[in-house]
């Protein structure tokens, strides 16, 4: 069974690649629109190594570096997270000391998701001009909520065991109650958070420099699209959309072990 | 609950909106109505795009996207999920890259829609189809494995056919668990078709956000936002509704990933 489930995930991999190779490589697909994969994996490999974007425009921009971008990038998406983490973990706490709060909040929480959040951006240019912190702000309020809910989620299930009992009979002091109950209690769930929080400011700081910027890997993608440089353009969402998996992959694995831990 | 701390939540959730209100109100006054208008210049903004029309044509172009696009999503959702929760093999292979897929920002992809299918709706609707089917093969699949075997043993005992099985025993046990997929797979659709709109179109939401944007009419934005989101809301309403007597309960519990 094993065996199977890889050999069968492995040959539909390959043979969605073959598909992009012989696509434009018969002609069946312009050359503006998909490169063979082997021509964009040689272009990803050219940029990485090199270490610059070779296209006309971005070095008419002033920005012909991969690291320019990259570092656009990842910069946004820290900051962002950093805010989510660093603000929505402690409210998820006082949303679960308050239960009444909690109740309070709970339809608005629900439906947070529901709303259509890029539809901001453009108000966040007009206040905020081009640059960082409209593409952070909307980074924070796209992952903020998943941390506030998944932490207040998670202490309260630590209240349904018999963990907080026995600290309570233990005697323990709220500072130790804190440190050997409900933290590890509730990590797996705060991390689950932390997770989407990632992955959640990702999105956004990649679409916002999608629609919007002057600097980034979203840019690279829309400039690189809107210039018919097709190779480029490939290139670098291989980049993004390799660097996210794998990124979550890791963050995934972190979060089995943390649940296995606790069960 | 007491009747008292009922009276309390419902105050409280009053409170929020107006709250929520009196802090635009202040932002607006602080920095001028060129860049943020209130709430009430907003509305009056909204209603004038709906009678004069500026907003009707776009409105309408983004439902209709949004709805095919919703539809294309429950189908293939669907259709995903029970092929992989039926199946051991499937689900062995294609949860973990599916799910990584899912993680990934989808809008990096719009450009290999628009090369696919043709500028105008149809790129919208298959973006706003992809960014929707995941949460509802997502939930579907789940629902599939994490039903009580118990039931399946008891189906066979009964001898049912492969039908009547999926019609009463499998179907029954596994919507409640598709009713929060379909939900979640909704307000995807809207943001993907909304981003669709706003990378590269001529009509929508999404480009009247991104004209007005480059215009400066702040006005008009927020009330393009203010539809978007009520739209959003209201669809909710319905499916939270489904959700709720699909489940039998009262109360919703929270579950935003």
């Amino acid at each position: 069974m094993k065996a199977r489930i890889l050999v069968l995930r492995w040959l539909t991999v390959l043979a969605f690649l073959l598909v992009l190779e012989v696509l434009p490589r018969a002609g069946l697909v312009r050359p503006s629109t998909l490169e063979p994969v082997s021509v964009i994996l040689v272009r990803l490999g050219e940029i990485l190594f090199s270490g610059t974007i070779p296209s006309p425009y971005f070095a008419r921009a002033g920005t012909p570096t991969l690291a320019s971008h990259l570092s656009a990038t990842l910069g946004s998406i820290l900051v962002s997270y950093a805010g989510a983490v660093l603000i929505g973990t402690p409210a998820g706490v006082l949303l679960w000391r308050f239960p009444v709060l909690a109740r309070i909040l709970n339809p608005y929480l629900v439906v947070y998701y529901a709303l259509p959040i890029f539809a901001l951006y453009p108000l966040f240019i007009l206040l905020f001009g081009i640059g960082f912190l409209p593409i952070v702000l909307l980074g924070f309020l796209f992952a903020v909520v998943v941390v506030i809910v998944n932490t207040a989620l998670g202490l309260r299930r630590v209240d349904e065991e018999i963990y907080p009992k026995v600290g309570r009979s233990l005697g323990l002091r709220p500072v130790q109650m804190y440190l050997s109950i409900y933290l590890p209690g509730a990590a797996p769930f705060v991390f689950s958070g932390w997770k989407l929080a990632f992955v959640y400011s990702t999105i956004s700081v990649i679409a916002s420099e999608f629609l919007i910027s002057v600097r980034g890997l979203g840019h690279v993608i829309d400039r690189s699209y809107r210039n018919f440089e097709t190779a480029n353009m490939y290139a670098a969402i291989i980049l993004v959309i390799g660097g996210v998996m794998l990124a979550n992959s890791v963050l995934t694995w972190i979060e089995r072990r943390l649940y296995t831990r606790v069960e | 609950m007491s009747r008292n701390l009922s009276w309390k939540i419902r105050s409280g959730q009053i409170a929020v909106v107006c709250a929520f209100m009196v802090i635009w109100q202040f932002l607006a006054s602080r920095t001028g109505p060129m860049f943020l208008p209130g709430p009430a210049s907003a509305l009056r903004t909204l209603l004038d795009g709906l009678q004069r029309g500026w907003m009707v044509s776009h409105l309408w172009t983004t439902l209709l996207e949004v709805l095919w696009g919703y539809a294309w999503a429950v189908g293939v959702g669907l259709f995903v999920g029970f092929s992989i929760g039926a199946s051991p093999l499937l689900f062995g292979a294609f949860e973990g890259p599916l799910l990584n897929l899912y993680a990934v920002p989808k809008v990096t992809l719009f450009p290999l829609f628009l090369a696919a299918f043709k500028l105008g709706i149809p790129s919208k609707i298959a973006f706003g189809a992809f960014h929707g089917l995941f949460p509802v093969a997502i939930y579907t699949w789940t629902a599939m494995r994490t039903m009580n075997p118990v039931h399946l043993k008891v189906a066979r005992s009964l001898r049912l056919g492969r039908l009547e099985t999926f019609r009463s025993v499998v179907f029954p046990a596994v919507l409640p668990g598709i009713v929060v997929g379909l939900r979640l797979g909704f307000n995807l659709t809207l943001l993907g078709v909304v981003l669709g709109e706003m990378f590269a179109s001529r009509a929508g939401m999404g480009f009247l956000l991104m004209s007005f944007g480059a215009a400066f009419d702040a006005s008009r934005i927020l009330a393009v936002i203010l539809v978007l989101f009520m739209l959003a809301l209201a669809a909710n309403a319905l499916l939270l509704a489904f959700e709720r007597r699909v489940k039998g309960i009262p109360e919703l519990h929270l579950r935003v990933s």
